[in-house]
């Protein structure tokens, strides 16, 4: 299969959904980098998600993300479920694969939602011990992304940003910071997100994510359904600059709109960060 | 307070979202955890309605929304994908109260769930009518078939078609007064479209089968023991071999 594309994802991507399908493969639309692909939509055998995968592959390279390997559980993790993902990684040349620091179940089951760990010394090492299972398995770095959170634990004894810090150099893999969850935790935690951004290390932070939200009021749940808001892109702009250039993208997952919409939604989040850089050099 | 082990409490926060238990763990803010409880509801519902529109559209918006709440909360997922999640449907709603009553639902479940197996099964190259002629006669009793990868059978009790496809417009049927003799269906993916069709008693006979890795010999046996009608079996199975060539559900002839 011949591929225009390569296989490095640099600057500003969206995530490929499967509404989108045909406007990429027939219009390829100019401004985006590259491509997101949610991990565990393409572990089937076989029909329209793989062709599509394959065909926007083409144009497009793509790094992958995954809500299922449960990090942070108790579980043994599951062999079987890692094994397709490398084989996914392989078969799209994937520029890296990312979860999310936290767990998605216990017993057997599967709550199919990114749930939060306490941040304490011994989730540390329980999470640390697991990375470095999963980077042999995967035979390549492993990217962890910060949830956002609605309840904290009382008897954390680390801050949500040391936490991150501790694992990720510790286990010796990379960071995918999401700004939106940052904001949102933050609100929710009664913290000052830049603190959080001031301290990723910026060697570790392989891409940035950026999303909408809804504010309830007395809590912001995290919903991928709207545009990005003014104070997040804000601190966006805070992270640019402390982080550098830094592959970006944008995560829509409900009300999702017609392809143009968020490459225009793109296209700003591109000035500001291209802003910054340019200030800097 | 003693910091509970990880095991624990996660155990713990797993029974309050899946509503096992009253309180969260000790120590939870109530209305942060209760995010979490509802946001499950609903996202496991969302995967229903994807996997399931008719369904949905026979039992109304709050209907369904009601049923899959009850299913998400009976029947948790054991598969690391959200794809799986809905794959015990079918049994839940023949086996569960008030649902049971109306077979037809879980027949209705058991035929879409079947349509999503066949979308995302693996490829395979089909063959066409012409490699019939390739066939020296000799060969014949010993013939075994290979079939698509996506190809599902069904058999009901209810005209599952007819409520499928009558699906955005009012049902031109009362769904019970659909009962008839029992119906059976293929299912399968042809390119990257999904396929369905109802087969008659002795085609569906045939098939299953040769889908069981029977040879074209006990297949005939089989058509032959099972219907009184005067035709040769070998004919009507040749038959119907040149339709499901047709149809591309046979990836080899063996």
């Amino acid at each position: 299969m011949a591929r225009s594309a390569s296989d490095v994802c640099t600057g500003f991507g969206l995530g490929l959904r499967r509404e989108h399908y045909h406007a990429f493969v027939n219009d390829k639309p100019a401004g985006v980098d590259w491509l997101e692909i949610l991990t565990e939509n393409y572990l089937v055998a076989g029909g329209k998600p793989l062709h599509f995968l394959d065909a926007i592959r083409r144009d497009y390279p793509m790094a992958m993300h995954g809500v299922a390997l449960s990090i942070g559980g108790s579980d043994p993790l599951n062999i079987d479920y890692l094994h397709q993902v490398r084989t996914l990684a392989d078969r799209i040349s994937a520029a890296w694969v990312s979860d999310h620091l936290c767990w998605t179940g216990v017993g057997g089951q599967n709550l199919h939602d990114l749930l939060p760990l306490p941040f304490t010394e011994e989730a540390v090492r329980h999470v640390v011990a697991r990375v470095r299972q999963v980077q042999d398995v995967l035979g390549r770095q492993l990217v962890l992304e910060n949830v956002s959170s609605y309840v904290a634990f009382p008897h954390s004894t680390l801050t949500e940003w040391d936490f991150l810090r501790e694992v990720a150099e510790s286990a010796d893999c990379l960071i995918l910071l999401d700004v939106n969850n940052a904001f949102v935790s933050a609100r929710n935690h009664g913290f000052d997100p830049a603190t959080f951004i001031d301290a990723m290390p910026a060697k570790r932070v392989r891409q940035i994510h950026l999303a909408g939200h809804f504010d309830r009021g007395d809590i912001i749940i995290d919903t991928h359904d709207r545009p990005i808001v003014q104070d997040v892109l804000e601190l966006y702009a805070y992270a640019a600059g402390r982080l550098g250039p830094v592959a970006t993208m944008i995560e829509r997952d409900d009300d999702i709109p017609e392809l143009g919409e968020l490459v225009a939604e793109l296209s700003l989040v591109r000035d500001i960060g291209e802003q910054v850089w340019e200030r800097a050099a | 307070m003693n910091a509970p082990g990880l095991v624990d409490l996660q155990t713990r926060f797993q029974a309050f979202i899946l509503q096992e238990a009253e309180s969260p763990p000790a120590g939870l803010q109530a209305v942060g955890a209760t995010v979490y409880s509802e946001a499950y509801v609903l996202r496991l519902t969302e995967a229903l309605v994807n996997d399931y529109p008719v369904l949905q559209q026979l039992l109304g918006e709050t209907g369904f929304a009601g049923m899959a709440r009850t299913y998400a909360l009976a029947s948790p997922s054991r598969h690391f994908s959200v794809r799986w999640f809905g794959q015990h449907l079918a049994r839940y709603l023949r086996t569960t109260s008030p649902y049971a009553a109306e077979p037809y639902l879980g027949e209705l479940a058991a035929f879409e769930w079947l349509m999503g197996e066949a979308f995302d099964a693996a490829n395979a190259p089909t063959i066409g009518a012409e490699q019939l002629g390739a066939i020296p006669a000799a060969d014949w009793p010993d013939l075994t078939l290979a079939f698509h990868p996506s190809l599902r059978r069904l058999d009901v009790q209810h005209d599952v078609l007819a409520i499928w496809q009558s699906r955005g417009s009012e049902l031109a049927t009362d769904p019970q007064g659909a009962s008839r003799l029992p119906m059976h269906v293929a299912v399968w993916r042809r390119g990257l479209e999904v396929y369905f069709r109802p087969l008659v008693p002795g085609e569906a006979l045939s098939l299953d089968a040769l889908l069981d890795g029977e040879t074209f010999a006990a297949a005939c046996e089989q058509l032959a023991a099972d219907v009184s009608s005067g035709d040769d079996p070998a004919i009507r199975i040749v038959g119907w071999l040149r339709q499901w060539l047709a149809d591309g559900l046979i990836a080899g002839l063996r």
